[in-house]
């Protein structure tokens, strides 16, 4: 392959892992709900949205600067997971897990016609403090927006990482996912862990909304990227966070070399298609994901 | 009144309808339900066909999710699937259409097929995530495939006709999603007292018991992706009757959640409750629309904002009704009926 | 008693003629109102665009039912929401027919959920006037009810091209494509194909994109690869907006051409600095231009949403607008159907529209009955970011026959 083959696969890879950054940022927020509680949270690029445009207002109506409305969308975001743990998933302890993802379903339509009704289907920028100017490196470029999102992603994962494995908090949500009604016996307040996988996930999904928004553009369409995430979140199995970040740069890398090298071939469908393809092959191989928990069921 | 029912024979006891009080309820129905047509005008009577198609496609997606316990997130690929064989069908190879309705319903059950052999061993959120798959690859072919499926410009369906009889009419229409709606109610009813009904259930509940026991999951899994996908596709050629057109936007991942909150609205693993929640899905957005009509009708300047209102009650009503009647509305109907069967004495 | 008998039955007759009089036998049109029904896109994918439709088309007859209507008739528009589903439009329509009792549907939002309405339309013989959609497939082949406004895909699409050769002289270009991967973008590879035959140039790159899609890196790679001296974006705000940006960052700086959808200010908000400059197709006047039509769209907006469409130039966006058009242009045919208001009359009337001007607001608008679609008017503008417009770089203009 020569030089410029070589440039263009890098930066095919590149903007892979860009874009796989932010379905890991999305993943994760799956993940921290589902590893706590066993459910699958529809709703997650609701979240997402509302975050982003939480900030965007904060910013826009009342000339907060980007790091102050930052940091209260966070805690904004905190009390909203707290607030939708309480009013509506914890009425639905017990009872079917297909009621309980149908409810997040209808918390997604819910909330998405809430943001419509308020700041209108309008597509916005997003005033993120980045310029506009890209940085050159080895022949590669790169825009500071994408580069911040990247490193968003990583410090989660191993802020993420290091919290389940070793702090006494981690411990209890793995403990409450893997059998709840023990960890009940043993002094965990089951409650305290619902509602602080809701606030985790809620905060996540904001810092992956906000930097959404500052790659592409605020609008209530882009919650649907949270369907295009499950992928990701069941390639890398749904209760692991490793597997969650990497099943975001897998799906993004997928993407980008699918549509680099084989849409002439296949249309440019193939770059969503081929994600599913990857996803569907390492299922047979390992049907828990990659580093998903297999299940033992006892009878 | 009565206080309970008093059976004197084993084959009483395996009656579908036991007691006279349904059977004397089911026959109001069924007269009631083909009265109907004649008294009602196109929109009342499209929108019961929509009502229809959605009965027979909500119990595909009960079989295989309510009663087998296979989540399935595929079902509207499937209807898409069902909808394009029977229209393909119809105009490249010129079938009539009592033929290519069946038709497009077997190669629906067909891709149940090909999409079961990969889940076997799946289960839980992995196997509705590999059924999500399938959805996007049926997309992508229906978008992809031009000279077979017209890609995003869509198929015009040819109008329907039984033996001669043309069905270029909402009420004809209405006729022919009956006959069918009738007998897949009446199947699917069957069908859980049946061995195979049994077996299904059987995996929902515990499949690696089931497997100890001697039930051959496989085989039953298989069956009922198979029959689920089959149910769909016929819901998905009398929905290309119905609309006489179809395109892919048509088919959308929104009509699988639609379906899915049919049957956990409705009561899951019920087929009572199956076809209360399909009615009920059905008619909730026109219910709305027709409160938002009452209420903006001198405004026409805040109808946009109200759309987003509707939308909001929408979702607000899904995640009311499943908080407070986890048992769906065949559990509200139960509760209805006990209370009007131990009446006056009920409490 | 025989005059009295005769009496009663005098005055049974003239109540009678009376009756029928005042009862209309066509549906929607009663002594004093005309029913239209207005069916779009207000909370799916393409809400801002089915939103601002609407608002436009309610505006119009709100305002031309304070200077007294059509003839007379004050005109209602019932509108519905089909969340860009051909499925719920189809309900809508049935429901707008029944219930609503409506004359004709006007603007319906969208290329796929208006198809849906064609067989409907044929069989009760309501007219869809006009259509908000600007594919060929609305009036081609030629369907008796349906009426459609605005430049098609296809044209626009050999205008761009003809704009290359004769307005940048550019000689045997390259030209990439960039397109929605559904029948728009389909449209817009017709019109290249044909293009491309017609002046003779090399075969044209096109890369296209799934509506969703968060990301184009892939799509910009491609069509860099291909180094077309032109690269014309058929593509949504988000997405020309993203490739715009993309392109920029990897230092490629072909010259850009857009199509009608990118003729939003937002467009060059989103973009910022890689849009300065952005030649984009318009169709429609843009918002701040000094034209009565457009003060007056401006004034009504004003007047009956407030704030909510303002800053004009920003906010009032084509979608707006061809609604706004699209009300117009349904007010004119029945203005010409006359009195005795009828389905067939209005198709008739709507036929015998030549060369109406829609106060300045876009081309001349002309029907026949052989013909249900407009001819191609459009013009070529410039962004220019700073000053948050689009500058207008030619006069309006057809394709070349």
């Amino acid at each position: 392959m020569d030089s410029e083959g070589l440039k263009i696969l890098f930066q095919l890879i590149l903007s892979g892992v860009i874009v796989g950054s932010i379905y890991g940022l999305i993943a994760l927020g799956f993940v921290l709900i589902y590893k706590a509680t066993d459910v699958v949270n529809f709703a997650q690029g609701e979240l997402m949205m509302i975050g982003a445009y939480f900030c965007y207002y904060l910013i826009i109506t009342f000339h907060v600067p980007f790091i102050p409305a930052f940091l209260m969308t966070l805690l904004f975001s905190a009390l909203l997971g707290i607030l939708i743990e309480f009013l509506i998933l914890r009425p639905m302890i017990g009872k079917h897990v297909f009621s309980v993802i149908m409810v997040t379903v209808g918390l997604a339509t819910l909330l998405r016609s809430l943001v419509g009704l308020f700041w209108g289907h309008d597509t916005y920028r997003f005033p993120a403090p980045f310029s506009d100017k890209a940085i050159h490196v080895l022949g590669l470029s790169i825009l500071p927006v994408e580069l911040a999102t990247a490193l968003a992603a990583l410090v989660m994962f191993i802020l993420f990482y290091l919290f389940f494995k070793y702090s006494k908090l981690g411990l209890a949500m793995r403990a409450t996912a893997f059998d709840q009604k023990s960890a009940f016996l043993m002094g965990i307040s089951v409650r305290k862990i619902f509602s602080l996988s809701w606030v985790l996930a809620s905060v996540v999904a904001s810092i992956g909304g906000i930097f959404l928004a500052s790659v592409s553009s605020l609008q209530t369409n882009m919650s649907i990227i949270g369907l295009k995430v499950f992928p990701a979140v069941v390639l890398g199995g749904i209760d692991s966070v490793a597997g969650a970040i990497l099943g975001g740069l897998i799906v993004g890398l997928t993407e980008n070399l699918a549509g680099g090298y084989l849409s002439k071939v296949f249309g440019s469908g193939v770059k969503e298609l081929s994600a599913f393809f990857i996803l569907l092959l390492i299922l047979m191989i390992r049907p828990y994901g990659l580093f998903g928990k297999k299940e033992i069921t006892r009878v | 009144m009565s206080c309970g029912q008093y059976k004197t024979s084993y084959r009483e006891d395996m009656k579908i309808f036991q007691t006279t009080f349904v059977k004397f309820w089911l026959a109001v129905l069924v007269i009631s339900v083909f009265l109907f047509p004649f008294m009602a005008g196109p929109y009342l009577l499209y929108t019961a066909n929509l009502c229809g198609i959605a009965v027979i496609g909500a119990l595909g997606l009960n079989i295989l999710s309510g009663f087998t316990g296979q989540i399935s997130l595929g079902h509207a690929a499937f209807i898409a699937v069902g909808a394009y064989a029977s229209t393909l069908l119809s105009l490249k190879l010129g079938l009539p259409f009592w033929v290519s309705l069946p038709l497009g319903g077997l190669i629906s059950a067909l891709s149940g097929l090909i999409i079961a052999i990969p889940c076997l061993r799946l289960r839980g959120l992995y196997l509705a995530i590999a059924t999500f798959a399938f959805h996007f690859i049926v997309e992508y072919v229906i978008v992809h495939w031009n000279k077979l499926t017209n890609g995003t410009s869509g198929l015009t369906v040819p109008s329907p006709s039984i033996f001669g009889l043309a069905l270029d009419s909402d009420r004809k229409i209405y006729f022919l999603i009956l006959f069918i709606v009738i007998p897949s109610v009446l199947f699917a009813k069957n069908l859980f007292r049946t061995e195979a009904g049994r077996a299904f259930i059987a995996i929902r509940d515990n499949d690696i018991s089931a497997e100890v026991i001697g039930i051959d999951i496989t085989k039953y899994k298989i069956r009922s992706f198979m029959l689920s996908s089959f149910y769909a596709g016929i819901a998905g050629g009398l929905y290309a009757v119905t609309l006489s057109f179809i395109g892919p936007e048509h088919f959308t991942f929104l009509m699988t959640i639609e379906y899915l909150a049919m049957v956990l609205v409705g009561g899951v693993g019920t087929i009572a409750g199956t076809v209360f929640g399909a009615v009920f899905m059905t008619l909730l957005p026109e219910g709305i629309r027709l409160l938002k009509d009452a209420l903006s009708h001198d405004f026409p300047v805040l109808v946009t904002r109200m759309a987003d209102l509707q939308a909001s009650c929408y979702g607000l009503v899904i995640i009311l009704f499943l908080i407070f009647e986890p048992t769906g509305l065949f559990g509200v109907w139960i509760r209805v009926r006990n209370y009007w069967k131990g009446w006056p004495y009920s409490y | 008693m025989k005059s009295l008998i005769k009496l009663h039955v005098c005055i049974l007759a003239m109540v009678f003629v009376l009756a029928a009089g005042f009862t209309y036998a066509e549906t929607g049109v009663t002594q004093d109102t005309i029913k239209v029904g207005v069916i779009s896109d207000l909370t799916g994918p393409a809400a801002i665009g089915g939103i601002g439709m609407a608002d436009g088309i309610t505006s119009f007859f709100s305002e031309l039912n304070e200077k007294g209507g059509i003839n007379g008739r004050k005109v209602q528009a019932i509108v519905e929401d089909c969340a860009y589903s051909p499925a719920k439009a189809v309900t809508a329509a049935k429901k707008l027919m029944t219930n609503d009792e409506i004359f004709a549907f006007v603007s319906p939002w969208g290329t796929a959920p208006t198809t849906a309405l064609f067989p409907t339309a044929e069989k009760e013989k309501i007219p869809i006037a006009p259509a908000c959609s600007l594919s060929t497939s609305m009036y081609d082949p030629l369907k008796k009810y349906v009426f459609a406004l605005g430049t098609n895909y296809v044209d626009q699409s050999i205008l761009i091209v003809e704009y290359i050769l004769n307005d940048l002289k550019a000689k045997n270009p390259k030209i990439a494509l960039f397109c929605q991967d559904d029948d728009w973008g389909e449209d817009h590879k017709k019109g290249m194909e044909i293009a491309r035959k017609k002046y003779n140039l090399p075969p044209i790159a096109v890369e296209t994109y799934k509506y969703d899609a968060v990301d184009f890196s892939s799509q910009v790679i491609n069509l860099m690869r291909e180094k077309p001296d032109f690269v014309i974006l058929a593509s949504a705000i988000k997405s020309g907006a993203m490739f715009l940006k993309e392109a920029y960052k990897l230092q490629w700086k072909p010259t850009f051409i857009g199509s009608n959808t990118l003729g939003l200010i937002t467009t060059l908000l989103l973009a910022g600095e890689p849009g300065q400059g952005l030649l984009v197709l318009n169709i429609f006047a843009m918002p701040d231009e000094d034209i009565p039509g457009m003060k007056r769209l401006v004034a009504a907006s004003k007047k009956y949403f407030g704030d909510k469409w303002m800053p004009a130039p920003e906010k009032i966006h084509p979608y707006y607008v061809y609604g706004w058009l699209n009300a117009m242009v349904f007010a004119e045919g029945a203005k010409r159907a006359g009195k005795d208001l009828t389905r067939e009359g209005l198709v008739k009337a709507m036929e015998s529209i030549q060369n109406f001007d829609p106060e300045g607001i876009m081309g001349p608008i002309s029907y026949s009955p052989t013909s249900h679609g407009t001819p191609g008017f459009a013009r070529m503008t410039k962004g220019d970011v700073a000053a948050k417009k689009f500058i207008p770089l030619t006069g309006w203009r057809a394709v070349d026959k």
